[in-house]
């Protein structure tokens, strides 16, 4: 156990080390969200009286969408340089090549989150952050990196990746999309949401559901 | 026996690469194999290291076989490989490549390992370059380094003389005797008649996807 | 023979039901003509459901088996079970606007079958995009379990978010409750035995074209 816990570290360090000499993931994600964020903000005619739903909205399409497109450069250069399959030839069971790829990516993802919280409030003269939001955006970006990870790897080596990714992941993702904005929207409108308690089970549950899921299919996608 | 490859088959896209293909590799063995641009001799290392799965047949590696996830472990622990992609990350150094892939497979004193091999393979000057800054041919050593950092059962490699000078081949030659010679085993391409004959105990070519013994 | 008995059987199924849809049932008092549309939309939201089990059924025993001719079925009911989820989804907008005075609202079913529609979509560009051969058909089939096992998580999650957000109907109709007669409960069936006996036949022949080109890539 102590071997994996040591081995698991080793990988995500080294998928943090390669981020910090490219910064291609942050850059993609903290770029498109903040295109995105502002051009709803400069294409409206007030952003101070933006319905709450449709401002959360805002936030969470935009960290979908820039992640998807993250996701592929995340694993571009793994397939190019066949990393990925040198990962495969060493003893590393498949579900820490798994889950070491989910926590980088995780981590990536919710630093970049920060940044587009911040400029959504600066935007919409709002504040953001608050416990609720960054829970939410603890359990989001967990259930969003398992799976963005696990169809990362499938879309890799297909045609049309960003398109294919995007058209795979949002669709499963629907569940914790409801979840982010409908917590954050209540937050923004200076409340609690009513079933809060209900959509954070029901989103751990899918996190837990997935994770468990994904892990074991994990190394049936990545053998042929 | 270290390699057992019993009638193995395998198709990509209804393109039928090997087929009833068998081979073994035994201690102290060192075996090439030829054959011309796309006959399958990448397909049989990739089979050979558990990369790809035969359709048909049977691969058993150190009497273990890649079916298993365990043994799979096991089996990646004792073998090296280097395939015709060199499989190293190219933003980081020789040093940082070569010491993550050694914490890895376990390596305990990684760092002097490291540099003994680095050393034999001539590398010393490269080890806080870029690996991406290298030549072909020095990408290729550090490729070979990573393969030989848990001193392999069996070492696995696709065209080991790509890229290489003159020096660099005997150099490289040296290594698989020296492995041979002290009990171990390899399997390897080769396009090289010459190199071929430096440095294997067996050839074979692959014809129809079949092995014939040269 | 028994090919030509269907096709026979199916077209006189289908031109009664066009009948009845026309001629033969009377006009539902509360929604008037517009209520015909659901004898198209409601067929065709059941053979969608059928479909979408199927492909996860089949994509489980080609899983589990490795026999190509399951991963044929799974592909086939697919490629048909997504243009019969278009034809639900532009069927059920077309009623709505006059019954519920909105081209769509935020009911479980709705969201549900239209992320249902996606994953068909993802399922099936996947397969377009991917390299041909066994690893293909293999995350295929995983994607299509991936899409079942989320289909229920789905529902509930749009449930949850109904009851916080209501239903925005303001149509004049949007309150009455529909009644179906005999004779209209006769011919939303009839209905729905066409479509279902034109599916399957699609689905059919669409086995066959796979079979077919799977061959004649050999």
């Amino acid at each position: 156990m102590r071997n994996w816990i040591e081995l698991l570290s080793t990988l995500t360090l080294k998928d943090i080390g390669l981020e910090i000499r490219t910064k291609e993931v942050f850059t993609t994600i903290i770029l498109f969200s903040i295109l995105v964020v502002s051009t709803f903000a400069i294409t409206s005619n007030n952003t101070l009286q933006i319905p709450e739903n449709v401002g959360a909205g805002i936030i969470w399409a935009s960290v979908i969408f820039s992640g998807s497109i993250a996701m592929i450069k995340f694993f571009a250069s793994e397939i190019e340089n066949e990393t990925l399959d040198a990962m495969l030839l060493m003893p590393v069971p498949r579900e820490l090549i798994f889950f070491s790829k989910l926590f980088s990516f995780f981590i990536f993802l919710s630093i970049s989150e920060m940044v587009i919280f911040a400029t959504f409030s600066i935007f919409y003269n709002v504040n953001v952050f608050s416990t609720d939001v960054l829970l939410t955006a603890v359990i989001f970006n967990f259930g969003f990196s398992s799976i963005g990870t696990f169809f990362g790897t499938i879309v890799a080596k297909a045609k049309s990746k960003e398109t294919l990714l995007a058209l795979l992941i949002v669709p499963i993702l629907i569940p914790l999309a409801m979840f982010a904005v409908e917590i954050t929207s209540a937050n923004l409108a200076g409340e609690q949401s009513e079933n809060i308690k209900t959509w954070i089970g029901l989103a751990i549950s899918f996190d837990i559901i997935f994770v468990v899921l994904l892990t074991f299919l994990f190394g049936k996608i990545v053998e042929e | 026996m270290l390699l057992e490859v019993s009638n193995i088959k395998k198709s990509f896209q209804d393109n039928l690469v090997l087929e009833n293909l068998s081979l073994s590799l035994d201690l102290e063995e060192s075996i090439c194999i030829t054959g011309s641009n796309g006959s399958g001799k990448s397909t049989l290392l990739k089979i050979c290291s558990g990369l790809l799965h035969p359709d048909q047949g049977a691969v058993n590696v150190l009497e273990k076989s890649f079916l298993s996830q365990s043994q799979g472990l096991e089996i990646r622990r004792r073998i090296g490989v280097l395939l015709h992609s060199n499989m190293l990350y190219p933003t980081y150094t020789v040093r940082q490549n070569l010491y993550l892939f050694a914490k890895i497979l376990g390596i305990i004193e990684y760092k002097p390992r490291v540099g003994e091999i680095v050393e034999r393979l001539g590398l010393d000057d490269s080890m806080d370059k870029e690996v991406q800054k290298l030549s072909n041919g020095n990408k290729r050593k550090v490729g070979l380094c990573k393969s030989l950092l848990n001193d392999p059962d069996l070492l696995i490699i696709d065209e080991p003389e790509s890229n290489l000078d003159a020096e660099s081949l005997k150099t490289i030659a040296g290594i698989l005797t020296d492995r041979a010679t002290s009990g171990k085993g390899n399997l390897f391409t080769s396009h090289s008649v010459e190199f071929s004959a430096l440095c294997s105990t067996k050839s074979f070519k692959i014809s129809s996807g079949s092995l014939v013994l040269l | 023979m028994i090919r030509q008995l269907y096709i026979v059987v199916s077209a006189i199924v289908f031109l009664v039901s066009l009948w009845m849809i026309f001629l033969w049932v009377p006009t539902e008092i509360n929604q008037g003509v517009v209520q015909r549309i659901l004898y198209v939309h409601v067929p065709f939201a059941w053979v969608s459901m059928v479909a979408i089990v199927a492909v996860a059924v089949y994509s489980v025993l080609f899983l589990a088996t490795k026999n190509p001719k399951w991963d044929n079925f799974a592909q086939s009911f697919a490629e048909v079970g997504v243009v019969a989820a278009i034809v639900m989804l532009v069927s059920g907008i077309v009623w709505a606007r006059p019954v519920w005075g909105v081209f769509w609202t935020g009911e479980a079913k709705l969201t549900t079958a239209l992320i249902l529609f996606f994953i068909y979509c993802a399922y099936l560009m996947f397969r377009s995009y991917f390299p041909a051969g066994a690893t293909r058909n293999r995350i295929a089939a995983i994607i299509a379990v991936i899409g079942a096992i989320d289909s229920p998580i789905i529902y509930y999650a749009a449930q949850i978010w109904q009851q916080n957000h209501p239903r925005a109907v303001v149509g004049p109709l949007s309150t009455q409750e529909s009644n179906l007669n005999p004779e209209m409960m006769i011919t939303l069936l009839m209905c729905v035995l066409s479509v279902t006996l034109v599916f399957a036949g699609t689905v059919w022949i669409q086995i066959q074209s796979n079979k077919y080109h799977g061959a004649a890539n050999a």
